[in-house]
């Protein structure tokens, strides 16, 4: 019976190593590309109103 | 050749290989979003054929293609593929994809119904210097205002925002959770990608259409890197007790 098969290990979520350039220019690369969509939808918004357009 | 074959060429083929791609996933995972986001990926590969098309020839049905596919449909069809993904209230997401089914429809006969001046048509100038007429600014295009083009923006805000949005949401979540980097790193790159074509776009609005297939290319790229970044299995570090 010792070669009986034991539990089947859980799958495991990957985890981030601690990384402070990862830590610090992910959040930064996110903020600056919701800025970038805001204004995007911004100007494509005042197109429509046709201030621009 | 020039740019304005070269650059939507590779665009049309990396889109072809990158909805290729898609479809086989879906036909091994019957996941709703990887379906919507393939017929996504030909929709923007149809519009940037079509600039590729044109920096050859003239064809009516290919320039209101181009309209249809590039400049109103692919960021929509692409961010409902999203609202798939992202989404857990499926009846939702199915009434979201109704309202962009008929939306596609009502565009579709709009773009072809619009009369075209075709005589002001050059080969040598990317479709994005040449379609729009803008009467403030005195400039005759090839459509008319108004139209098709009065709403397309819609169409596109809701585009935009569901894929570049969803990619931020979900980076912002993977990365809180220190979880999966791999998804981190892919939905920066989505949410890059989503926004390049956007960007070249809102530009040739406002009067900037040099920027377009430029853009358009980049966008593309970007997205598959970011998918492909996403969907890569990555390793699991064990911790050696566990191995014992």
């Amino acid at each position: 019976m010792s070669d009986a098969p034991g539990p089947k290990p859980r799958k495991q979520t990957p985890r981030v190593p601690s990384n402070v350039l990862y830590e610090r220019i992910v959040p930064i690369a996110l903020a600056v590309m919701a800025i970038a969509l805001v204004i995007v939808i911004v100007i494509a918004v005042i197109g429509l109103v046709g201030a621009i357009e | 050749m020039s740019l304005s074959t070269i650059l939507p060429l590779a665009s049309t083929i990396i889109s072809a290989i990158f909805a290729i791609l898609l479809f086989r996933r879906y036909a091994e995972k019957r996941r709703a979003h990887l379906l919507v986001w393939g017929i996504g990926l030909v929709i923007y590969g149809t519009g940037t054929f079509a600039e590729f098309y044109s920096a050859q020839a003239w064809s009516a049905t290919i320039f209101r293609l181009w309209y249809l596919c590039g400049a109103v449909l692919a960021a929509a069809w692409l961010g409902q593929g999203t609202i798939y993904l992202l989404l857990r209230r499926r009846g939702v997401a199915n009434a979201l994809m109704a309202l962009l089914l008929v939306g596609t429809l009502i565009a579709a006969v709009h773009v072809f119904s619009t009369p075209l001046n075709e005589s002001l048509f050059s080969p040598k100038l990317p479709l994005s210097e040449q379609y729009a007429t803008r009467s403030a600014q005195g400039i005759v295009g090839i459509m008319p205002e108004g139209g098709v083009r009065s709403y397309s923006f819609l169409f596109n805000i809701f585009g935009t925002v569901a894929l570049v949005g969803g990619a931020l949401y979900s980076g912002y979540l993977f990365w809180r959770k220190r979880v999966m980097p791999n998804r981190v790193l892919g939905n920066v790159f989505i949410a890059l990608g989503g926004l390049s074509p956007a960007l070249g776009g809102t530009l040739a609005r406002i009067g900037a259409p040099e920027y377009l297939y430029l853009s358009e290319l980049f966008g593309v790229i970007v997205i598959f890197i970011g998918f492909l970044l996403a969907t890569r299995p990555q390793p699991v570090d064990v911790p050696a007790a566990q191995m014992a």
